[in-house]
């Protein structure tokens, strides 16, 4: 058929927004979504489920022909395991406070950087590059800055005679630490999409509230921050899902330590299955950490992403 | 033609089956073989630079591969456990034998030791120090060929000793708590090991040697044969917890907790701690003053055995070379691995520095490496080797499951608030409850 | 704050305006670390771990020497290959697959769409043990295809979502219009829709490369001698007791420096496509 004919068989009808097309072209959205279903499913589906069965057995890597289903008893041992709480409430502190922080930072440093001045965008390049840091180098990085006797962090707190304090030995302070190493690529990382929510709140409304009296705080209040509140939910749901999974920055800044100060979820799933081999109970940490991630996105949902 | 073609192709089967003769008694050409083992360590990158050699002498090719600490030791276990063909020769230190042996993923090698075919009568066997052999063998069994024997020493700086009056150093563990707060000053610490609990055990381990009794070869200082845990029975336990969470508060440098063998290194190298107990392996690193501040004013010493523990009292953990049980070349890899344990190749990595504590007794007492070693290190060493603890992990396959509560009792005598009493109890209440869900007590293993 | 600057104002050179004067403020304070990394690259060993620190002491390219004389080279050669085929292999099943959550229905779109959302929320670390078994039964350990499936998993979701953003911008009635004109869905979407999404294309592109550039764990797991990446091997300057700062940063730099360059070269491109995507969210 040519392609005029292909047309004149074409019948073009909106219903809905759906579209209804001609036998070849019906099929068309399908094959190109179902290579990614396709795709996704054979890499991943085998090993979440064996994952969801391993959380059920006492498997361990070193006596792996000697295992056997043991029921909830592994999740028995959580509830009983004394790091537990610390470990949950670690991950929490985390996602919390670094969310919260680097939002509120990133949104001051975005309201900057939507000034509209010559080599704006070279300034907001160069903003990026933490992010496009790798993040092993990161974290070594940050470890050499922080070392209390040969870190620079505590170098130049000498200098201004301000405390130095103990960062990666006070188990109060390894948590902050890490916070703050995460601040680093957080906070562009959340100015950069803030500030396409901030372009985005059109002028005239704007202009409208100032002609109207209102002063900058009341303009942010009610007219700037409920326009970006869509992309304020994404941006803090994207960065509080890079938390629950933060490693290299964690294992490599304070192992964890000390004692368990540090240790995160994810962090001790690694320890549990990777270095102590008990894969059966790893998995059911992986479990409970898949639980509080989805609480976490839940309440997230309920707090900022539903639009009224 | 076809009489010819055929008288042709006749000559090509017959050429190739003479080629393929030929070639069969070459033996290995054209083999690869892949060891993995760890990187930025000196006896290691020494290893590296012998593999030319290798390849001249037999004709097999090898991916020398070094990787981090991290890579190596988590990966090696599933790579075993994977039956992975694509590995197969590797170091890594023989308290993992319990492991490796439990999942059958390297090969015993008393055959090839004992097959004059493969193995020459130069290559000596009998030479491997007795003490360091053990640890590489299971049930009578041997499944590594041990390459170092580090052993726990102190490192100590003779010119913070002078300056706070010391003239020797101690001889138990009193007077080394004694000597660490002499010589904690504004400018160092008094004394460090390692303090996170990632790595810790290690070197609790050569500690407690003084406050704890040697059972047996097969359970060291964990069990007695009865499977009771020696580390928590009191009153040992409080002896050394207390003196542990001393030593560790009150000389060492601030942030102890999570020290890593590194951060120790690091400041004995800039000069800001006066004494550490670690692994022999790193005096190389000490000793250039290319890395190191102190090069010059750096001695060591085995602190003597004590009466709790006369004979065994001083940690050997060697380094073994292993075959995986999967590996395609198991032959060729018994070259390779005799090549690295090798007389001549101890000698040579001594005389360079890399490798201060050989396997091998006539490497140790070969006059050229003693006169390459380090003046107190020769005594240190004697010492060391004849009380060896070999033990570092009870040669049992739970070996590596009981490390939690160890690793994290240790880690709360210096950072929790709880008295050592219920650190230590709980520490045993982990470990028994570990054993307990293995089925022990269990008949009690041959050595 | 966001009030339109009269134009005179405009014409002054940048750094009067307040605002620009604070964000290079607080580009100084981000700069810190890479001026850490820079100097340490050019460090003796001794010097590189002093203590106190030195800022400025004898420089050395040694350290150069040391990772070009070991196998970071090839990890380098290994990074670009799995990020090159990274890049392409999720461009090509995640555009499509953005454009079809765009348009419309089609069957598996909830288990789809459910899918790549539980992916994305589930750490690696949770289910690398069971990947590598189940990789190594079908030969994929140590090879590239294997890691570039693996990196897929985490890339996908976030390579689909942001194209569904893209595509949603694009308005139909353009493609209805060629369709009008007799071209069939597949002909309108890459001669109508795709050209119109190209920023949105490219800009995810980049951020996927960059991400593969980065990739961390599943690398450490899955990859094998002849498939380790650089940033992997950048850890290898951490040995079994000590640590050569020296040579780490210089690796360091070998990863910072192309990144740099290509942020440079990208900048507009880059911001108007990572804003575009975050306004549809």
């Amino acid at each position: 058929m040519s392609l005029p004919q292909l047309g004149r068989h074409l019948a073009l009808a909106r219903r809905g927004g759906q579209t209804v097309l001609i036998w070849s072209d019906r099929h068309f959205l399908k094959f190109a979504a179902w290579p990614s279903l396709v795709i996704m499913i054979a890499i991943t589906a085998i090993p979440f489920a064996l994952t969801l069965a391993l959380a059920f057995t006492n498997y361990d890597l070193v006596r792996y022909d000697d295992w056997r289903f043991i029921d909830f008893e592994n999740f028995r041992i959580i509830g009983r395991t004394r790091q537990t709480t610390t470990i949950i409430l670690n991950t929490v502190y985390l996602v919390v406070a670094a969310a919260t922080l680097e939002a509120a930072f990133g949104l001051a440093l975005a309201m900057l950087m939507a000034a509209k001045v010559r080599s704006i965008g070279l300034i907001r390049s160069l903003y990026l590059l933490p992010i496009m840091t790798s993040p092993i180098v990161v974290a070594m990085t940050w470890r050499a800055m922080f070392n209390n006797n040969a870190g620079w962090i505590n170098y130049f707190l000498g200098v201004a005679h301000l405390p130095q304090p103990l960062w990666l030995g006070n188990p109060l302070l390894a948590m902050p630490a890490v916070i703050i190493s995460d601040m680093w690529t957080g906070v562009p990382f959340m100015a950069i999409l803030l500030l396409a929510g901030l372009l985005g709140v059109p002028e005239h409304i704007k202009e409208a509230a100032a002609i109207d009296g209102a002063g900058p705080l009341q303009i942010f209040r009610y007219i700037i921050l409920p326009w970006i509140r869509p992309v304020m939910f994404v941006a803090v749901l994207l960065k509080s899902l890079d938390l629950f999974r933060k490693f290299e920055g964690i294992a490599v800044l304070t192992s964890g330590g000390p004692g368990f100060a540090s240790t995160t979820l994810n962090l001790h799933v690694y320890n549990t299955g990777l270095r102590y081999h008990q894969l059966g109970l790893a998995a059911a940490w992986g479990v409970v950490m898949m639980g509080v991630i989805g609480t976490s996105a839940l309440v997230l949902y309920f707090a900022l992403g539903r639009t009224r | 033609m076809k009489w010819q073609r055929e008288k042709f192709l006749v000559l090509l089967i017959a050429l190739a089956l003479l080629a393929a003769a030929c070639s069969t008694d070459d033996g290995y050409e054209g083999v690869e073989l892949t060891l993995m083992t760890y990187a930025s360590t000196t006896e290691f990158d020494y290893y590296a630079t012998l593999m030319d050699d290798f390849t001249r002498e037999t004709g097999i090719k090898v991916n020398y591969v070094q990787q981090p600490v991290a890579a190596q030791d988590q990966k090696i276990p599933l790579l075993l456990a994977a039956k992975d063909p694509s590995l197969d020769v590797f170091f890594t230190g023989s308290e993992n034998i319990g492991s490796y042996v439990g999942v059958s993923g390297v090969l015993p090698l008393d055959s090839f030791i004992s097959d004059s075919n493969l193995t020459p009568e130069s290559w000596d066997f009998a030479d491997l120090a007795p003490a360091i052999l053990n640890a590489c063998q299971n049930g009578g069994v041997t499944y590594c060929i041990p390459s170092h024997a580090g052993g726990g020493l102190l490192y100590y700086n003779t010119r913070m000793f002078e300056e706070a009056g010391i003239t020797a150093p101690p001889k138990n563990p009193d007077e080394l708590l004694d000597y660490a707060k002499r010589l904690t000053t504004d400018e160092h610490a008094g004394f460090c090991v390692r303090g996170d609990n990632t790595q810790n055990l290690y070197t609790a381990f050569q500690l407690w040697q003084w406050f704890y009794p040697y059972d047996n070869d097969v359970t060291g200082t964990y069990f007695d044969k009865d499977w009771n845990f020696i580390i928590g029975q009191q009153p040992n336990a409080n002896e050394f917890g207390s003196w542990y969470r001393e030593i560790l508060q009150k000389t060492a440098p601030a942030g102890i907790a999570t020290y890593l063998v590194t951060n120790c290194l690091e400041d004995f190298q800039q000069g800001r701690v006066a004494m550490w107990h670690d692994d022999s392996g790193m005096i190389p690193e000490v000793l250039d003053p290319e890395k190191s501040r102190v090069s010059e004013e750096t001695a060591f010493w085995s602190l003597p055995c004590q009466a709790v523990n006369p004979d065994n009292c001083t940690l050997v953990q060697p380094f073994g070379t292993w075959i995986n049980a999967a590996s395609e070349n198991p032959e060729a890899a018994w070259l390779l691995v005799q090549f690295l344990t090798s007389k001549e190749t101890q000698i040579a990595a001594a005389i360079d520095g890399s490798l201060l504590t050989p396997s091998r007794v006539s490497v140790v007492n070969n006059p050229e490496v003693v006169a390459s070693l380090p003046a107190t290190f020769t005594e240190a060493l004697d010492h060391i080797l004849a009380h060896p603890d070999a033990a570092l992990l009870p040669f049992i396959p739970e070996g590596v499951a009981i490390l939690p509560p160890m690793l994290n009792g240790l880690s709360e005598l210096i950072t929790s608030g709880d008295s050592v009493d219920e650190v230590m109890a709980r520490m045993t209440a982990g470990v028994e409850e570990i054993m307990k869900a293995a089925g022990y007590p269990k008949p009690f293993p041959e050595g | 704050m966001n009030r339109t600057v009269p134009d005179r104002l405009r014409r002054l050179p940048a750094l009067f305006d307040w605002r620009v004067a604070l964000l290079v403020m607080g580009l100084v304070v981000i700069a810190v670390p890479y001026v850490w990394i820079t100097l340490t690259a050019f460090k003796h060993r001794v010097d590189a771990a002093a203590v106190p620190p030195v800022l400025v002491s004898p420089v050395t390219i040694e350290n150069f020497r040391t990772i070009f004389d070991g196998p970071y080279l090839g990890s380098l050669v290994n990074t670009a290959i799995i990020t090159f085929t990274t890049t392409i292999a999720t461009l090509a099943i995640g555009v499509p697959a953005g454009y079809a959550f765009a348009r419309g229905k089609f069957p598996g779109k909830m288990l789809l769409a459910g899918w790549l959302l539980f992916s994305r929320m589930m750490p690696p670390v949770i289910f690398i043990v069971p990947l590598f078994l189940y990789f190594q039964r079908l030969g994929l350990i140590n090879t590239f295809t294997g890691l570039t499936l693996a990196y897929m998993t985490g890339l996908l979701p976030f390579t689909v979502w942001m194209m569904a953003a893209y595509f949603a911008d694009v308005p139909e009635e353009l493609e209805e219009a060629a369709r009008v004109d007799g071209a069939t869905r597949m002909q309108s979407f890459t001669k109508v829709a795709l050209p119109l999404a190209l920023p949105g294309v490219s800009t995810v592109g980049l951020l996927i490369a960059i991400a593969s550039l980065g990739e961390y764990f599943i690398p450490f797991i899955l990859a094998g001698i002849d498939t380790t990446p650089a940033s992997v091997g950048v850890v290898n300057y951490v040995g079994s007791n000590t640590i050569n700062w020296g040579a780490m940063a210089a690796a360091s730099l070998t990863l910072i420096v192309p990144v740099f360059v290509l942020t440079l070269v990208a900048q507009k491109g880059m911001i108007r496509g990572l804003t575009a995507g975050a306004i549809k969210g």
